[in-house]
């Protein structure tokens, strides 16, 4: 039965149409991508008995946020490993093992959520969903290559921008679906109405002689629940929040369409070529593009294979870097100097703004490297990026001192463009893999290239934190120097002595700090950004180094024909 | 883990460090494959991996010492005579 999903079920007959290729390709991108709206869930996941808001019991968002970085690390290893052994059965194959592995982590995961067990959503989601992702991404990246080879870059494009468009689509499914499931607590009156008690930090209320556990919410809670209800007291365990139904649905749907996909998959036979295209010659204009091909485990013993590694890791690193900062940035910054037009809803359309640009950059940047190069599209990135990392901090020192929307302007622009490169990273670089080792074996060398991104997913993250850590610290430290002792004293409680106990439990902050500050003291806050922006930009001038120096496989790595 | 930075030179050797030190298992694993070593190929990059997480949980500079005598150890462990894959 299984024969059905090998390679040599799915070879193409004469006259198929290459086309169909890109909507199955489409179609399971669209549904891994929804990875990265991950953050739909939190709100509810930390809510799960609580319901309208957080009880004793449930899981906080400090244990939850890491299942994301756990698929993320799974999608590298997963990829890295699955790619060989997609070289071997085909895509079909994958893509099958991948919808079982997405929708299959969604349900177990969704047990997990129902059972109140955190390490089955990590083993669910992150683990086995983790593979399904990274199966699911590598799945079409070769096939493609092989019936577009000329016009890769759009090929790949067209996939990979469906893993930035996963998230938005998912954004209209995952919210509504909670939504249908949610089931309100029982409702048992307002604070002033209900005789509360607390036991062991718990809220509880004794009915029909027995202390049950309540939750209280309050004029802040309101805002977060999804389903309006009064404020007041409502009863631990009587209603459903419904992520776990919407895990189990979302896993059905992502199931049968990453299915479907995966048996639109065809082959083309050995030796097909698109019409009246003549793979290109080997002469010095267009040296970078090979026509023979280098073995999966061969790649791995080239110096380009890492250089490549490099440019994917740093590019997505410096990405990662500005997606971390530049809502924040938005709202802190540009947010207190022009808040007549910096709103919350500005805001959310900012943040849509980016999954929309990240996308729109998969395709554009990838269709145009087919006529640009892909030597060249990399220079570009890293040049200008360096260029509009160095200028952010800038920016919003010139914002604070100056309030122009010019500013404003400047900033919106140089982050979308900025976020057009880094989804246009991860579109050109099956073609430009492609070029550099053949197209035999570039959806296995994809598949271990894209460790490069787990490998960004988790040190990325942890530097940005680091970093503004680093710059918080050193801030307040510079502040305090400029503040008289009895004032700090007067307003803390406490001396300066004790100041880094006062920061780990945020007694002490810039804000706090500035409200005693000298008249004519600068606020440190528009250059907290400032060293995460200017070490990306140093990234990024390794990433383009690595660039620079690309040059052809050595001849000895070549398959012998 | 008690990684701790105390300024962004150390967040930029960090991520160099890092990055390294996947690559180093990549060429090993790809190295492995060129010497026929089958399943134990693909065991010793793990046991490095292993190795190195345990030494970050103990700080960069373990990490740091730990990463090139997995390295050596590599080049003495590993069969003599490697071939280009023609398949």
């Amino acid at each position: 039965m299984l024969d059905i999903l090998s390679k040599k079920h799915i070879i193409a007959k004469e006259g198929f149409n290459r086309w169909l290729i890109a909507p199955a390709a489409l179609g399971i991108h669209l549904c891994i991508g929804s990875v990265y709206a991950w953050s739909l869930f939190n709100p509810a996941l930390i809510k799960r008995l609580g319901v309208v808001t957080s009880a004793a019991d449930d899981w906080t968002l400090k244990s939850v946020v890491w299942i994301f970085t756990v698929a993320i690390v799974f999608l590298g290893l997963s990829a890295a490993v699955g790619g060989k052994w997609l070289e071997k059965v085909g895509p079909r194959m994958v893509g099958t093992v991948s919808a079982i592995c997405w929708g299959g982590g969604f349900i177990v995961g969704g047990i997990g959520i129902l059972t109140g067990k955190l390490w089955l959503l990590y083993l669910g989601y992150g683990v086995i969903g983790g593979c399904g992702l990274g199966l699911g991404y590598v799945s079409p990246v070769g096939t493609l290559i092989r019936w577009f080879p000329d016009r890769r870059g759009m090929a790949t494009g067209i996939a990979i921008m469906g893993f930035g468009g996963g998230a938005m689509i998912a954004k209209f499914m995952i919210e509504p679906f909670i939504k249908l499931y949610y089931k309100a607590p029982e409702y048992l009156g307002t604070v002033d109405a209900v005789e509360l008690v607390t036991k062991g930090g718990r809220r509880l209320v004794e009915i029909a002689g027995e202390f049950q556990e309540v939750v209280v919410v309050g004029t802040k809670d309101l805002a977060g629940m999804y389903a309006p209800g009064p404020e007041g007291v409502y009863l631990v365990g009587t209603g459903t929040v419904g992520v776990a139904q919407a895990f189990f649905t979302l896993g059905i749907i992502y199931f049968v369409i990453m299915m479907c996909a995966a048996f639109g998959y065809r082959v083309p036979p050995e030796g097909w070529k698109p019409k009246g295209w003549e793979p290109p010659t080997e002469d010095k204009q267009k040296s970078m593009i090979t026509r023979h091909h280098v073995h999966i485990d061969e790649a791995l013993k080239t110096r380009q294979f890492y250089q490549l590694w490099v440019i994917l890791c740093f590019n997505v690193t410096a990405g990662i870097g500005v997606l971390g900062v530049a809502k924040t940035m938005m709202s802190e910054i540009f947010g207190s100097t022009l808040p007549d037009i910096v709103d919350a809803a500005f805001a959310s359309t900012y943040v849509l703004m980016i999954s929309l640009f990240n996308m729109i950059g998969r395709i554009v940047w990838a269709s145009s490297s087919d006529y640009l190069g892909r030597r060249n599209t990399y220079w570009i990135f890293f040049t200008l990026g360096i260029v509009l990392y160095c200028s952010i901090p800038y920016t919003a020192q010139q914002v604070s001192v100056n309030p122009s929307v010019v500013w404003l302007v400047y900033f919106y622009a140089a982050t979308m463009l900025i976020f057009t490169m880094y989804g246009g990273g991860f579109a050109t670089i099956p073609a430009y893999l492609a070029d550099i080792f053949g197209t035999k074996y570039v959806g296995g060398i994809h598949g271990r290239l894209l460790t490069a991104w787990a490998s960004a997913g988790v040190f990325g993250p942890l530097a940005i934190t680091s970093l503004r850590e680093i710059s918080v610290n050193k801030a307040i430290n510079d502040l305090v120097e400029k503040i008289d002792p009895a004032a700090f004293y007067e307003k803390f409680g406490a001396s300066i002595d004790q100041l880094e106990q006062l920061i780990s439990a945020k007694t002490v902050t810039i804000n706090k700090l500035m409200e005693i500050a000298p008249m004519g003291t600068v606020d440190p806050t528009p250059g907290l950004y400032n060293t995460t922006m200017y070490l990306m930009a140093v990234v990024l001038f390794v990433a383009l180094i690595m660039n620079a120096t690309m040059r052809p496989v050595d001849s000895k790595h070549h398959m012998k024909e | 883990m008690s990684i701790s930075f105390n300024n962004s030179t150390d967040v930029f050797i960090f991520i160099i460090f890092c990055s390294v030190y996947v690559c180093s298992i990549l060429w090993i694993y790809g190295d492995a494959a060129t010497r026929d070593m089958g399943i134990r190929g693909a065991i010793l990059p793990l046991v490095f991996v292993i190795a190195a997480a345990l030494a970050l949980t103990k700080g960069l500079l373990m990490a740091l010492i730990v990463w090139p005598i997995g390295y050596v150890a590599w080049f003495i462990l590993r069969p003599k005579s490697s071939h280009v894959i023609t398949e």
